[in-house]
């Protein structure tokens, strides 16, 4: 009878023992869950990479602090990419191999497109990319959810903007894009926008890293457009602005949503007064629940100048970790990666406290962002003020299709 | 830059793929490890050692060009970007077979070669660095605008394929393939270097005036030597757009040209062990790095853009040592180790 029981007690052991390790998800421990996460810490795009890992791991330490989601503390692994497709692969393989639950808040077109089927492959949900391009959502694919400004539909917005709102029939819109997938979505934007008001735009491209706008200044000057609209990162925006004063070229100049960063008046002075951007995030200054706890995060957990937010695209990356949040404390303690992909999926809808407008998520819909502002700067309070308020492109990405 | 073997006799020691029965020995070994890698190593293990075998592969061939021919090449990834598109594109219209997609890869890239050596026959030095440059250009500007063929920056997928029965969709699989590839391509390249037309390639390199005096065919072997690298050039691009199983312009930029030159400088010019070596070290030191920096920069994210800068100073400060201190790179090193042990305990 003893030895029936001891047999009896062994063998439950060992299908507890089994049927735990059946449940146990990659990256999922009794109290820890760990994420993956690359970006360029050095190059044209660092200053994005260090803004982006502070900020998440600002986002975890508060969560942290909160004693964890159901229990389990989050932590992070970072890979630098330098912003290269070659190594986000080898640095994607590496996170794999040190069994990351999922991937959180990478960017960069070139760097996602390049493991774009290894993430479907593998089955690692990547919550959000902010890669600008719309292969990201477009077909949808599963474990890929997107969160930025589409430049496809940044470039409707603009002319939405310029011949729709204020009915600037004579304006003649120039495009300066970077030379990739992200800033070649805003000229195909640009140019379907600008088709259906019956114009066509000039575009001149700069290659990414580019010290010298000179000859883009110039061409968009000789093609005599009257509002450019630039596509890459802040800091070229301003050199873009910079270039053209001094060649005393003065078109109204419109940046896209990373361009809706303060520091541009520090990089491109008083003439930047005055431009444009198209974004897709709340302002700094503006009230909202979730803005106070981006703020909350920020001057708690984050060194200066980034205990404040002055970059819109601040608050985007927050955008992203809520979304993740919520889907992490729907999911509950049995946490496995295709139930938190179907929480993602649910998530749609969402009150995001005005840190950008609806989240688009949904069971057959990767589109996190389909809401646009149009903002302009003031030099002066080194902040952007609202010209229109959310809206729809009149051409989404999906129908270019 | 030596393309004999040290302390040799006769003609067929000299000839001999393995200098010594050690050398057999542990080369033998090596491979072996090699061979048992996928046991214990993990995907990121693997692709990354895939990674030293293709660029070992391409690496072979600028060494033909550059370091055995001493024709200067800044346009070497250009080939291997043709090559890589070669397999992309027959492979999504045609649906050809992987070793058919290798051969058409290394033949396509050595037309390319062709049609860049014979305008260069003329030019060298500086010169034929502003072409193989020029061409580099080209190349990228036609894949990245060619949007109709190339798909530009989004890339084209390449699909899974198979070798014999084998799934090289999986890992370990495409790593032996790789391994074989890689060789295979350094036993020819060794045969090559210690044929008559390597030590042409030599006499090139060396004085090709004097080269020619002696009877050497200049145009056909910078020609040669041209369509030899190219090839393997193409071949290292076919087999990178399989292990990457999508391929975009960004893969084969300016800056993947200046790595492979920095590899046979690291490595030593004109030796294949050079070569090999400099290709492992050059694909592995930014992984390396990552090692270090990556903990680093998850510690301390607000040092993270200046861990990075460092990261590559780092990277440059190593070229510029090899180029100061060791000219004959990790091969020198090798070989003065070599040199060291070999009559070990004794002085001399």
């Amino acid at each position: 009878m003893k030895t029936k029981g001891m047999f009896f007690s062994v063998f439950l052991a060992v299908v507890f023992l089994f049927s735990h390790s059946a449940l146990a998800e990659v990256g999922v421990t009794e109290d820890s869950i760990l994420f993956g996460h690359f970006a360029p810490m050095s190059g044209p795009g660092a200053y994005l990479g260090k803004m982006s890992v502070g900020l998440t791991q600002a986002w975890m330490k508060h969560i942290n602090d909160q004693g964890g989601i159901h229990g389990r503390k989050l932590s992070l692994i970072i890979e630098d990419n330098k912003y290269d497709p070659n190594l986000t692969k080898t640095a994607f393989f590496k996170l794999m191999d040190k069994k990351i639950f999922a991937l959180i808040n990478v960017y960069g077109s070139s760097p996602c497109v390049a493991i774009m089927d290894d993430v479907q492959k593998a089955k690692i949900p990547v919550i959000p990319t902010y890669a600008s391009t719309h292969l990201m959502f477009l077909p949808m694919k599963r474990y890929w959810f997107w969160l930025a400004g589409c430049g496809l539909e940044s470039g409707v917005v603009v002319n939405d903007y310029i011949y729709g709102d204020l009915k600037l029939k004579d304006a003649r819109l120039g495009i300066c894009y970077q030379d990739d997938e992200w800033g070649k979505d805003g000229r195909l934007g640009t140019e379907i926008g600008a088709k259906k008001y019956g114009k066509k735009p000039v575009a001149v491209s700069l290659k990414r890293g580019s010290k010298d706008l000179t000859s883009q200044v110039t061409t968009l000057m000789m093609s005599r457009a009257t509002h450019v609209y630039f596509v890459g990162y802040a800091p070229d925006f301003a050199m873009l602005i910079k270039t053209a004063q001094n060649l005393n070229y003065r078109p109204q100049f419109i940046g896209d949503y990373v361009s809706v960063d303060a520091r541009i008046a520090d990089w491109g002075g008083p003439i930047t007064d005055g431009a444009w951007a198209i974004g897709v995030t709340g302002l700094p200054q503006e009230q909202g629940m979730g803005i106070d706890w981006a703020k909350e995060i920020s001057a708690k957990y984050m060194p200066a100048p980034f205990d404040k937010i002055f970059i819109p695209l601040q608050l985007i990356i927050f955008a992203g970790s809520k979304a993740a949040q919520t889907a992490l404390e729907s999911c509950g303690r049995n946490l496995t990666r295709e139930k938190f992909v179907d929480a993602l999926g649910e998530t749609g809808g969402l009150d995001m406290g005005g840190l950008v407008g609806k989240l688009g998520y949904s069971k057959t819909s990767r589109k996190g962002i389909s809401q646009y502002r149009v903002y302009k700067f003031h030099y002066g309070q080194k902040k952007f003020t609202m010209l229109s308020d959310w809206r729809y492109p009149s051409i989404k990405a999906e129908e270019t299709r | 830059m030596a393309v004999t073997r040290y302390c040799t006799r006769t003609y067929l020691q000299d000839q001999r793929i393995f200098p010594s029965h050690s050398a057999k020995i542990s080369l033998t070994l090596f491979v072996i490890f090699l061979v048992l890698l996928p046991a214990f190593a993990g995907q990121y293990l693997l692709l990354v050692a895939s990674l030293c075998g293709i660029a070992t592969i391409s690496v072979l061939g600028l060494n033909i060009l550059t370091g055995y021919t001493g024709q200067l090449s800044l346009g070497h990834a250009a080939f291997m970007a043709i090559g890589g598109y070669t397999v992309a594109l027959t492979g999504e219209h045609f649906h050809l077979p992987f070793e058919l997609n290798l051969i058409l890869a290394g033949v396509v890239a050595s037309i390319a070669g062709l049609v860049v050596a014979i305008p260069s026959l003329r030019l060298k030095g500086l010169y034929l660095i502003i072409t193989t440059m020029a061409f580099q250009f080209i190349v990228e500007y036609v894949l990245l605008h060619w949007e109709s063929l190339t798909e530009g920056e989004r890339g084209i997928p390449i699909h899974a394929y198979s070798l014999f029965q084998l799934n090289l969709d999986d890992r370990s699989q495409q790593f032996y393939v790789v391994l074989v590839l890689a060789i295979a391509a350094t036993i020819l390249t060794k045969n090559l270097a210690m044929s008559r037309t390597g030590r042409a390639f030599v006499a090139v390199r060396d004085h090709d005036i004097a080269a020619e005096i002696i009877g050497v065919n200049l145009a056909k072997h910078k020609i040669m030597s041209f369509i030899a690298s190219s090839f393997m050039a193409g071949i290292g691009g076919c087999l990178y757009a399989y292990v990457y199983q999508r391929i975009t312009p960004e893969i084969f930029t300016f800056m993947v040209s200046i790595e492979y030159v920095a590899m046979i400088i690291v490595g030593g010019m004109g030796t294949v062990v050079g070569g090999i070596l400099g290709a492992c070290f050059m694909t592995l030191l930014p992984q390396f790095l990552g090692l270090i920096f990556g903990p680093l920069s998850s510690a301390y994210p607000f040092m993270s853009s200046r861990l990075g800068a460092i990261n590559i100073m780092i990277y440059g400060m190593i070229i510029i040592f090899f180029l100061l201190f060791e000219p004959e790179g990790l091969f020198g090193i090798w070989i003065r180790i070599k040199n060291y042990w070999k009559p070990w305990p004794f002085k001399y």
